[in-house]
């Protein structure tokens, strides 16, 4: 569980630095990444590829359609096998 | 009274992609459903998905090349791999037209976007090692090398114009031919495009997962681009002028229009709302409704974004009419040409007027549900079309569409409008703003080497936000305009726009491409460099943040970027297409740019960041000075004497002895037609492709009230690609 709330964490940091978004506590769990918090397509793929560069996983292309809210990011992140480190 | 426009038409065609080296045989190949893709030998091993694109056969095109130039005097082929294929398509259009010899003074305008960064040209994988700031690479790079070096090889010594509008710059310079032909400046202009598959560039688009196998216009399962390459050329000639040489004309160019997305830098507005504001002003402008169009040539780019926001476009223009509305996309047998694409696009939609043979979507499986246009499927569609329009729409929102038929049309008279200034914008090293260049510039004290570089925090000017990745270039013109022209526009959005200019544009993410190529491979090219390695994104990212949506436009014409902008600025408020604009260039510093230039000697320690840009105005309303006439020429081995031939032929032509003032960066010959020279460069350093827009804001200032010390002044440039122009401004 420790390991999930750090990379909840590290991803909601990472999601705030890339979408310039101030308040991080605005991306909660059900927040919808494009409509909520304004995060474009280019923003979208740079946090995918960070994520991908920080954590050393592969995100399947078929699996970025499916992320919508940052929940879906969390999720989509931890079955690649990303862990807080 | 109104009277008739001139009437252009297309009297010679070229073109050169992967389906083959003439336009017949290319049309023949796409109506034939072939695929012009294959394995690119140089990508293997790089850890890429995909290592296909649709490339031209090296030997063969080397060969045909050659033969151009045969023993000529310009004939050798040490140019890059996209120039050598312009030059065959170039060479193939003038000779369609039958056109002998040099192109001489008649006009050259081409879109190149890319340049030549990692280029096919040599083969050998040079480009992964390459140094950078090599003279021979520098020399190379830009859109504006890449197009001089046709130029030279075709013989150009008149204006030539390298238009750097992305995906539709091939529909910008048509647009830029028929304004020529139809306002009388030229009776015959060679237009079109050339663009390779750069490595890098690839890479980058690669990364940012944009590019795909096969390209699937239109198609639930669409999956991105295929990349092309070639070049297209068209002769697009005066009517009366093409009828009494006994020319055959292939063609009429009615309208063309623009308009621009103010959305995002590489995603098209979803609704469609810019593409479909360009088709409206090209129906416009050719006095058409929706029905009068028989067959459109689409974008048609088979990215998820570009066809559901084209057909939303669609949808909304031709309402009622679009499900009868017959469309295609060529893109999925050529691949897309970028700067090119809209050039070849033209070729092909002439010959389909022509044969009366419409194109089918290559690729074309599934079509997106409810389309609402009817996309012609599984083979070429017989159709007498009598007039056909071609789109195009690229990276920062950039939208053009020209409408070509096959009979000629009695349209009303464009009367040129008068262009005048009314406001002025500066940078010239740590010196922001227009008070503080003209203080420096009249006290003659030169830009020490710490004033070199801009010192302002971008934040202070431009907010905090939206500013990673941002290109150097776009910060200053932002920066600029910020502080000197807040309000900017007095006109709504869509009457407004920019041209921006610039010597080596967006360098700074292309070498930041080449640089992560260089230290990690293909695989690490960071993909958010793309959106600031796009040529036009200084004015693109600028014209967004201030939801500016009339037009858009870059020129890469060397270090006469910037005052060429100007003069191709005007030609749009001038024809009456938009009411304001805020034209002329910047250039940011860059360390292997700087040093690169430094160890050919080029203003070796002279190099300072610089903006410079006029707001010009169809209204004298707070005007003080009006752009009065230009001139441009090109010599690539002496542009200094190209640019005293531009001020020769302006002077004879404004019946002017000589002028009193003349303005110019850097130092010319031009003693003997004024009786003042100032040279901006010495003082305000070397901008390069600011440093001719810093030197037309530095004479326009000179016609200002209450300081006014002449009433007319010239504006000359050079440039090191072979560019000049001259352009002439006086108080009103």
């Amino acid at each position: 569980m420790r390991a999930m709330a750090d990379l909840r964490e590290e991803l909601r940091a990472i999601i705030a630095e890339i979408a310039e978004i101030d308040d991080p506590s605005r991306i909660t769990d059900d927040a919808n990444l494009y409509q909520e918090l304004g995060v474009d397509s280019m923003q979208a793929l740079e946090i995918v590829l960070e994520l991908e560069k920080r954590f050393n996983v592969a995100i399947p292309e078929a699996k970025l359609k499916e992320i919508k809210t940052f929940g879906d990011a969390l999720r989509v992140a931890k079955d690649a096998g990303a862990t807080a480190g | 009274m109104s009277g008739v426009r001139r009437t252009a038409v297309i009297t010679g065609m070229g073109a050169v992609c992967s389906l083959g080296t003439t336009p017949d045989a290319i049309f023949d190949a796409v109506t034939a459903g072939t695929v012009g893709s294959r394995e690119v030998a140089r990508w293997q091993g790089e850890g890429l998905r995909i290592t296909r694109a649709a490339v031209v056969d090296h030997d063969g095109l080397q060969k045909l090349a050659g033969a151009t130039v045969g023993s000529s005097a310009a004939g050798n082929l040490d140019m890059p791999w996209a120039s050598k294929m312009g030059l065959v398509a170039a060479r193939r259009a003038l000779a369609d037209a039958g056109i002998q010899g040099p192109l001489g003074d008649r006009p050259f305008v081409a879109c190149c976007t890319i340049g030549a960064p990692g280029s096919a040209e040599p083969a050998d994988k040079a480009w992964a090692s390459m140094d950078i700031t090599a003279p021979e690479a520098l020399a190379r790079y830009a859109e504006g090398a890449v197009v001089g070096f046709v130029a030279e090889a075709i013989g150009c010594s008149g204006r030539v114009q390298c238009v750097m509008s992305t995906c539709a710059g091939g529909n910008y310079a048509v647009g830029a031919a028929l304004d020529l032909v139809t306002s009388g400046q030229a009776s015959q202009v060679l237009a079109g495009g050339v663009e390779e598959v750069s490595t890098m560039v690839f890479t980058s688009f690669h990364q940012l997962r944009a590019v795909a196998e096969t390209c699937k216009p239109f198609d639930v399962d669409r999956k991105g681009l295929l990349f092309g390459e070639g070049a297209a050329f068209v002769v697009i000639e005066d009517e009366e002028h093409a009828k009494a040489r006994g020319a055959r004309i292939l063609a009429y160019v009615l309208g063309v229009g623009y308009a621009n997305d103010a959305h995002h830098l590489v995603a098209p507005d979803q609704d469609g709302a810019g593409a479909a504001m360009a088709v409206r002003n090209a129906l416009c402008e050719a006095e058409l409704t929706p029905a009068d169009i028989d067959y459109v040539n689409a974008h048609g780019t088979g990215t998820e974004a570009n066809d559901a926001a084209e057909l939303a476009a669609l949808r909304s223009v031709f309402a009622d009419k679009a499900p009868a509305l017959a469309v295609s996309s060529t893109k999925g047998a050529t691949g897309h040409l970028m700067g090119a694409a809209g050039a070849l696009e033209a070729v092909l939609t002439t010959i389909a007027l022509q044969r009366g043979l419409l194109p089918y979507n290559v690729g074309l499986d599934t079509p997106i549900a409810d389309a609402g246009v009817d996309l012609i499927r599984d083979k070429p569609r017989a159709k007498d079309a009598r007039i056909a329009m071609s789109t195009g729409f690229g990276f920062g929102g950039n939208d053009a569409a020209i409408v070509l038929a096959k009979s000629g049309k009695a349209l009303s008279e464009i009367v040129p409008r008068p262009v005048y200034v009314k406001g002025v914008a500066a940078l010239a090293g740590s010196l922001l703003g227009v008070d503080a260049v003209l203080e420096r510039f009249d006290s003659g004290f030169a830009l020490q080497e710490a004033e070199r570089r801009a010192t302002f925090a971008p934040e202070d000017l431009l907010g905090k936000k939206g500013l990673r990745h941002v290109d150097r270039g776009a910060i200053l013109w932002a920066a600029a305009l910020a502080h000197d022209l807040a309000d900017t526009f007095a006109v709504p959005s869509e009457r407004a726009g920019a041209v921006f200019g610039a010597a080596y544009p967006a360098f700074q993410q292309v070498v930041g491409i080449v640089r992560d190529f260089q230290e990690g491979g293909a695989t690490n090219v960071n993909p958010m460099r793309v959106p600031f390695a796009t040529a036009n994104c200084a004015s693109s990212w600028w014209l967004i943040r201030r939801g500016i949506k009339g037009f858009s436009g870059a020129i890469g014409n060397g270090e006469c970027a910037g005052l060429d902008a100007i003069v191709s600025g005007a030609q749009q408020i001038a024809r009456g297409r938009v009411d304001e604009l805020v034209t002329g260039g910047a250039e940011g510093e860059l360390a292997e740019l700087w040093t690169g230039l430094g160890r050919i000697g080029w203003h070796a320690g002279r190099l300072a960041e610089g903006m410079g840009a006029l707001l010009l105005s169809a209204s004298p309303a707070g005007a003080w000075a009006r752009l009065v006439d230009s001139e441009s020429t090109f010599n690539r081995r002496n542009a200094a004497a190209a640019a005293e031939r531009a001020v020769e032929r302006l002077l004879a032509r404004q019946k002017l002895p000589l002028v009193d003032v003349v303005v110019t960066p850097r130092p010319l010959a031009l003693e003997t037609v004024a009786n003042t020279v100032h040279v901006t460069g010495e003082t305000l350093g070397e901008t390069l492709g600011a440093g001719s827009a810093l030197a037309a804001v530095v004479a326009v200032s000179l016609l200002r009230p209450p300081k006014r010390t002449s009433t007319q002044v010239l504006v000359v440039s050079d440039s090191m690609d072979g560019y000049a122009t001259a352009a002439l401004f006086e108080g009103v």
